[in-house]
């Protein structure tokens, strides 16, 4: 494993509650953000509920047990939104006249269930979303000519000859960009990406 | 790791190729990619593909989220237009701009369904980018809608729509204070007298409720038509940085645009809040409404030369020219009351915005302007029902915001209660038992024709007001105000009619106050009796009440955990005396440990216990609102409790405790050996069960079913666990329970000293312990300990059920650890709770 680099899920419990609240709104605001309006809850609710989503979340990371299992901290997070989520639609159900709340309960149930097809969607989702907002922090670290050479193989499926020509770089170059910033990304998604861990050493 | 004189294995450089080596082995085959052609080339003829990689080929499909503020102009462009998140907004219709601000600008808006126009606030950006200031803005502003007076701009909610946060208030037709001073200078010393009079009226209705404006100048203090003073921006000032503080020292450039944008100029700031934003009380209000009435008097601010720090220093050192030395018609009386609101140190200053009000009107006699105020046999004091009747107008206001779009945040939609007209009786007794907030009742809600009451504690009792007006569609108010009248005769119940006298001298409206006395449950049978007869109400219906007594007792934080229980233990728990009811929320009713009943506020956590109203028996939640009411003015009167008896007698109830959990073993192949020690009275029926789930069903492994127990005892469970995994991630797992009798015990057991011993695959472990078992709760099954394993990922819900669930496939298993008591006696049915309280007096 990793020893000379921490991933994302290290830094979050390692930084003070300040700095890593900024890092958990700027990593997971879009993906509980488009689960809020699954679930049909709008503007100042959503805010509102994906603020204590958050917060919750950068309160407890540090005391979050991985505990080696793939899957366990969008796991964890899905526990809390459906809390939170579950809270909101109670309440709501009991005000007269929304007559929504209860279905809304239903379906809270089935999200919860981690074999149902909800709960497969937030796997995928959470994935996607976080690796949509890695991929953004990324870039900037390292440079362009190495960010625009790794998009081209990894993301965009080009064959390194192909790219070093058209980039008139060394087939060499090319190949060594996208090992550092595959290399890179997996460090940084290690125990939150599902698939991100699998170093040689481990296999 | 990599030989440097030999190449790297092909499997090395794929997953080099992938960036799956770690540093230091990436590092390696770097060096040797470099020297080595033929390697690069084989890196380069692998697949690109892995799971990682398609993961980040679909993420890149995704949106980049956008930082900035969508469609939104820049906040200091010419003509702002409608932000972009507000167009088309499904609840406003949003027109042109009527206002500009430093904290932002004003839009009229139409609120599609109440079809009512609203001012819209639009708070800039700049205000709301932290977490932080969101936050605090809320918290004022949901303080700042609690205010409702007629001098303070109402303001109804605070709202985001995107990324735009935005305040939604009162729309005043009028003019500020600020703008009628350029349009017509300096002005005539009794209306300017009468302005910062109104001012401090509304300033005085904020300070009794703990409010501090911070921002107030004349751009702040609008006028209406009828000559009306409304104070704007109450909680705004919160979005203002605190560090103003060192505004002399510092830099000075960049950072006094920003500072002048909040404060506006700082033409009006007290020293003490120019040293200190934080330590603003409300005689910083007044100070700065002095200096207000100084502008209003001279048409120019108090220290016009310098810059603004000069400005900051000028408040804490000098004093502006004097006013007859700017204009001779301002009376020396005039001048001693700006002198005594701006005195640098506040101690001698007026100590409330009520003495300004208080000074000026005895200066100037009775108002001379304003309608709003104009009461006949007062002494300048607002008297309650007025207020009370401004208010319930913003709280109606509220209401209809929060119902549509559901509440905002916490504070305020604990003030609501929309219950059945049967309820308000227990209300009005709540209400009598803990006077600090009235209770409204909104009988249009009913289709009774626009009838509102209010309720409000006197000295030995409470008041019931209903007011009637001479405006249009209130004859049929009179028509109930009689019944109710004729309805108080036959109850002996006093009632007072006073006039309201309007501006020409004609009877504008009168208020009938029906007099209450006695114990909380007598006053609220009469009032009940009264409203629901005078005013023929089907008790059925939903009214609309405001009660914040009981609310505003249970402050709930942020994180709270509350703990929920079944109604039958709530009655159970109730009966017992042991936890006592202190207040609601929506359906929620709570109990309270008794050694923090009173403790007001009590902060809520998982000591207290809600249940929800609805699975309550019938009637059963009224009675203990009316019973409550009842101990609590016993207790003002220093009376013993009915149910004091009770409270002794809870010795002898039921009780199981879980005293303390340890855990030894576990390693060095030794067993795991967990034990809980209980302790128990009078607990009669108890079950302790393991059982094994697996292939997504339970079964009962082992049994201890205890017949009969010494009325005290202690008692141990031991869990002994061994989890072994061997080769192939195979494990045998072996884990037995042992339940000691203690002596004087009988018991039934099944399986006694044999455990389940199994054999799965499963490299994965954990334990799920239920922390909170101090008491354990009757009459339901308790999971004490949980157990899992499994074989690879996996997750799952905390509940036994779900849990269960997950070993479905057959790649997992669980062990619990279930508690099952019934307590002898119970369950405690509704019956007698009513029967307790209807021996009440």
């Amino acid at each position: 494993m990793t020893d000379t680099s921490l991933s994302l899920l290290q830094r979050l419990r390692d930084t003070p509650e300040s700095q890593s609240w900024e890092r958990l709104v700027e990593l997971y605001a879009p993906l509980i953000r488009s689960w809020l309006m699954k679930y049909e809850v709008q503007d100042t609710d959503a805010a509102d509920l994906m603020q204590e989503v958050l917060l919750a979340v950068s309160k407890d990371v540090r005391r979050f047990e991985h505990a080696g299992r793939p899957g366990a901290f969008r796991a964890w997070l899905k526990e809390i939104l459906v809390n939170r989520l579950r809270n909101f639609w109670r309440t709501r159900d009991r005000r007269p006249k929304l007559a929504d709340g209860s279905m809304m309960l239903e379906h809270l149930k089935d999200f919860e269930n981690p074999n149902s097809e909800l709960s497969q969607l937030w796997n995928a989702e959470h994935d996607r979303y976080v690796l949509r907002q890695l991929l953004t922090q990324v870039e900037p670290q390292v440079t362009p000519q190495t960010w625009t050479a790794f998009c081209r193989v990894a993301l965009e499926g080009q064959t390194p000859r192909e790219v070093a020509s058209e980039m008139g770089i060394s087939l060499n170059a090319v190949v060594i960009a996208k090992s550092r910033v595959l290399n890179k990304l997996r460090q940084e998604a290690n125990g939150i990406v599902e698939s991100s861990s699998n170093f040689l050493a481990d296999r | 790791m990599t030989n440097k004189a030999s190449h790297p294995t092909n499997s090395e450089l794929a997953a080099y190729g992938l960036g799956q080596l770690d540093p230091e082995a990436a590092a390696a085959v770097e060096e040797h990619i470099n020297r080595c052609e033929p390697c690069c080339e084989t890196i380069a003829g692998y697949s690109t593909q892995d799971t990682f990689v398609g993961l980040l080929q679909e993420a890149r499909e995704l949106p980049t989220q956008s930082s900035g503020a969508k469609g939104q102009r820049t906040t200091d462009s010419d003509v702002p237009e409608v932000p972009a998140p507000l167009v088309d907004h499904p609840r406003y219709e949003v027109f042109g701009l009527i206002g500009r601000g430093g904290m932002g600008h004003v839009f009229r808006a139409r609120h599609r369904m109440m079809n009512r126009t609203v001012a819209l606030k639009v708070i800039k950006q700049e205000f709301v980018r932290k977490p932080e200031a969101v936050d605090r803005f809320r918290r004022e502003v949901t303080a700042a809608v609690q205010l409702s007076h007629p001098n303070i701009v109402t303001a109804f909610d605070a709202e985001q729509a995107e990324d735009v946060h935005y305040l939604v208030m009162e729309c005043v037709d009028g003019i500020d204070l600020a703008e009628l001073v350029k349009d017509r200078g300096a002005l005539p010393v009794a209306e300017a007298c009468d302005y910062v009079r109104q001012a401090a009226v509304g300033l005085q209705h904020a300070h009794e409720r703990g409010m501090v404006h911070r921002d107030i100048k004349p751009h702040n203090l609008m006028v209406t038509d009828e000559d009306t003073v409304k104070i704007l921006d109450f909680g705004l000032a919160s979005l203002a940085p605190v560090a103003l503080a060192n505004v002399e020292t510092t830099e000075l450039s960049g950072d006094l645009t920003a500072a002048g944008a909040i404060m506006g100029t700082p033409d009006f700031i007290s020293p003490e809040q120019a040293k200190d934003a934080r330590s603003a009380d409300i005689r910083s209000d007044i100070y700065s409404l002095g200096m207000t009435l100084y502008f209003l008097l001279s048409g120019r601010v108090p220290f016009g030369e310098g810059t603004a720090a000069d400005k900051l220093k000028l408040h804490g050192e000098t004093h502006p020219v004097k006013l007859n030395e700017i204009r001779s018609d301002v009376p020396e009386g005039v001048q001693k009351i700006f002198d005594r609101m701006t005195a640098k140190d506040p101690a001698e200053r007026f100590q409330s915005p009520q003495d300004v009000a208080d000074a000026l009107q005895d200066y100037f006699g009775a108002p001379p302007t304003s309608a709003a105020n104009k009461r006949i046999g007062e002494s300048g004091r607002f008297r309650w029902w007025l207020v009370a009747a401004a208010m319930l107008i913003g709280v109606l206001g509220v209401f209809a915001y929060q119902n549509e779009h559901l509440f905002s945040w916490r504070v305020s939609r604990a003030s609501d209660v929309y219950a059945p007209i049967s309820e308000l009786e227990s209300y009005i007794a709540a209400m009598a038992a803990s006077p600090h907030d009235p209770v409204f009742m909104n009988v249009y809600e009913l289709g009774t024709d626009q009838v509102a009451l209010g309720f409000k504690a006197s000295s030995d009792g409470l008041l019931m007001d209903i007011d009637v007006s001479s405006s249009g569609g209130s004859r049929s108010r009179g028509n109930y105000a009689n019944r109710m009248k004729e309805i108080a005769a036959t109850l002996s119940v006093p009632v007072t009619e006073e006039a309201q006298i309007a501006q020409d001298g004609s009877v504008s409206g009168v208020n009938f106050a029906f007099r209450l006395t006695g114990q909380p449950s007598a006053i609220a049978k009469n009032a009940y009796q009264i409203v629901t007869e005078g005013l023929a109400l089907n008790t059925d219906a939903n009214g609309l009440f405001q009660c914040r007594n009981f609310p505003s007792h249970v402050v709930c934080s942020d994180d709270y955990s509350e703990r929920r229980v079944s109604a039958d233990e709530f009655v159970a728990e109730y009966e017992r005396g042991e936890r006592v009811f202190l207040g609601e929320i929506e359906q929620r009713f709570f109990l309270i440990p008794e050694e923090r009943r009173y403790e007001s506020p009590v902060t809520m956590n998982d000591e207290i216990w809600y249940a929800d109203v609805r699975d309550l028996p019938i009637g059963f939640a009224r009675q203990v609102r009316l019973q409550a009411a009842d101990e609590w003015y016993r207790r003002r009167l220093g009376e013993a409790s009915p149910r004091q008896g009770a409270l002794n007698a809870k010795d002898l109830q039921p009780e199981l405790k879980l005293e303390s959990k340890t855990v030894t073993g576990g390693t060095g192949g030794l067993p795991k050996v967990h034990t809980w020690h209980f302790k128990g009275r009078n607990v009669s029926d108890w079950t302790i069960q393991l059982l094994l789930a697996e292939n997504g069903k339970t079964k009962m492994i082992q049994e201890v079913d205890f017949e009969e127990l010494p009325s005290e005892f202690t008692n141990q469970i031991r869990l002994q666990v061994k989890d072994p995994v061997g080769a192939d991630h195979q494990r045998s797992l072996n884990a037995v329970l042992q339940v000691e009798c203690p002596s004087g015990s009988r018991c039934n057991t099944t399986n006694e000293n044999k455990g389940v011993s199994i054999n799965i695959e499963a490299p994965f472990g954990a334990e799920r312990e239920k922390v909170d078992l101090s008491q354990v709760a009757a009459n339901q099954s308790e999971l004490l300990f949980a157990q899992g394993y499994w074989k690879d990922d996996m997750n799952h819900g905390t509940s036994m059920e779900l849990m269960t669930e997950a070993t479905k496939d057959g790649t997992a298993v669980f062990l619990f650890v279930t508690l099952d008591w019934k307590p002898a006696g119970n369950p405690v049915n509704s019956s007698s709770a009513a029967t307790a309280t209807e021996q009440l007096p």
